[in-house]
């Protein structure tokens, strides 16, 4: 009897649809959009006809509803095409949209989902500052109560999508309470330039933004007052660490493609490069690095569908060692290319500069291995009265 | 069978416990002890709590409830739960 045929989702369908547009109307442009510096426009609103700008949001809310797992497919999709295109999933929907329908209110769910997920709005994070990444305490930003307003002062730094971004989640503080603000960037007081002569991500318009007197309305609160960075914070940077994760494989995937493609073309000595067993090493390095990777990856996907506990420090495991296996890759992948890889012209220099940016953004490797460290010697320790130390689990 | 109070608590505090700093984890935990002053968690528990909170209770946190001071100790987060469930035990 013939297995039984089922009808592919919309958020399947929606998959197969972005695996083809990334192979002919991203990857091949990639280079020109990393030398002009700007993702198009028209590559957004390919991305958004296909759905995928709405890939994590809820149906309810006229997204995809895709799964974790769908969603790292995804990601990994687009990624290997261009680390800008992929920014737009990491930011637009990860950061922002994932985050606004997990702690967004009704209301503000209802105004902002919808067109977010269409794409006719675009979505940003904006956390960083000139003298601010990862302490928070550390806040430049402040926002003043005055009635039903709050007055937003001070500015951001590498925030990715701001250029074109029509609104953003800013996180200010006031006093000791720190908050995150849905600000719409066409409101007075909010001014934008972009950020050129970037290592990496280099067409994902990331800019920087000054707050001068921004008046918000305090329904824009995302969230309770005060829980700004403690559960909005955290919560968007978990999802980004997913995201990141899948973009390390991603570009491990890409130089993987590159080297071996190369390697069964490229003649010196009368034979293949990839005859010569010192090359052959390098791409079985990747290929290992590659598929332990997207194996971390995969776990970290299915226990945060099972909500268990372990998700979040399995997301920073994978995108520790994601992070670190594309920069390798890239690394392998400009080294097969010799001279050629050190050329604009092929994409491994592209990816090479690319992979760095993943060991920086969505928390610091350094930051990753405190946190994975604590969790080891909490979790294999033998000094725990009752508790067996090691285990796979 | 529904868990007695105490039972409740005591997950509480297990779940508090195998998460604590790692050079803080033999330090006693009081009920009343605020767990984020303290340095027994950092920040980034806060989110973890209220997914614990979630699937060990079966309750939903409305948004007007997710807030630091509902999660900062065992007392707080047991008054919270009782709030979602419409519990009158609340201490």
């Amino acid at each position: 009897m013939p297995p039984e045929r089922t009808e592919a989702s919309a958020a399947q369908i929606a998959l197969a649809r972005a695996a083809e547009y990334a192979e002919t109307a991203i990857r091949p442009r990639a280079g020109e959009f990393d030398r002009d510096e700007a993702l198009p426009r028209e590559i957004i609103d390919g991305m958004a006809d296909l759905g995928l700008l709405g890939a994590r949001v809820p149906v309810e809310y006229g997204g995809l509803g895709m799964d974790a797992l769908q969603y790292g497919e995804l990601t990994e999709t687009i990624g290997k095409a261009c680390a800008s295109a992929r920014t737009v999933l990491t930011v637009h929907q990860s950061l922002v949209s994932e985050t606004l329908a997990k702690l967004g209110n009704e209301e503000q769910k209802n105004r902002y989902l919808p067109a977010l997920a269409s794409g006719r709005l675009i979505g940003c994070f904006a956390l960083s500052e000139p003298d601010n990444g990862s302490d928070a305490a550390a806040m430049g930003t402040r926002y003043e109560t005055k009635g039903d307003r709050l007055i937003l002062n001070g500015r951001k730094k590498w925030i990715s999508l701001a250029g074109i971004a029509d609104v953003m989640i800013v996180i200010a503080a006031e006093g000791k309470a720190i908050s995150a603000l849905l600000v719409e960037t066409s409101t007075p007081g909010v001014e934008i330039w972009p950020m050129k002569g970037l290592l990496g991500n280099r067409a994902a318009h990331t800019s920087e933004i000054a707050f001068k007197n921004v008046e918000v309305p305090v329904e824009n609160v995302l969230g309770q007052i005060g829980a700004g960075f403690s559960f909005v914070v955290n919560t968007a940077l978990f999802h980004g660490r997913y995201s990141i994760a899948w973009a390390g494989v991603a570009i491990g995937q890409a130089a993987l493609e590159e080297m071996t493609t190369y390697a069964r073309t490229r003649e010196q000595f009368g034979r293949k490069i990839g005859q010569f067993q010192l090359v052959q090493g390098m791409i079985a390095d990747t290929v290992t690095q590659v598929h332990a990777a997207r194996a971390l990856c995969i776990r970290a996907g299915e226990l945060w569908m099972a909500d268990h506990e372990r998700a979040i420090m399995e997301t920073n495991i994978a995108k520790y060692f994601s992070s670190k296996a594309a920069l390798q890759a890239a690394s392998d992948a400009v080294q097969v290319f010799g001279g050629n890889g050190c050329w604009d012209q092929y994409p491994p220099e592209r990816l090479f500069r690319d992979a760095r940016i993943l060991q920086i953004i969505e928390g610091t490797s350094q930051l990753q291995q405190v946190m994975i460290a604590n969790y080891g010697m909490r979790k294999y320790n033998r000094l725990s009265r009752g508790r067996q130390a090691g285990g796979r689990d | 069978m529904m868990r007695s109070s105490e039972e409740d608590r005591k997950a509480i505090r297990q779940f508090i416990k195998s998460h604590m700093d790692v050079f803080h984890n033999e330090d006693e935990l009081t009920d009343t002890d605020h767990i984020f002053e303290k340095g027994f968690v950092g920040s980034l528990f806060a989110m973890q709590l209220l997914q614990f909170i979630e699937r060990e209770f079966q309750v939903e946190v409305a948004d007007e409830y997710i807030m630091l001071e509902h999660f900062s100790t065992v007392d707080n987060m047991m008054s919270l739960v009782d709030k979602l469930r419409g519990n009158a035990y609340a201490s």
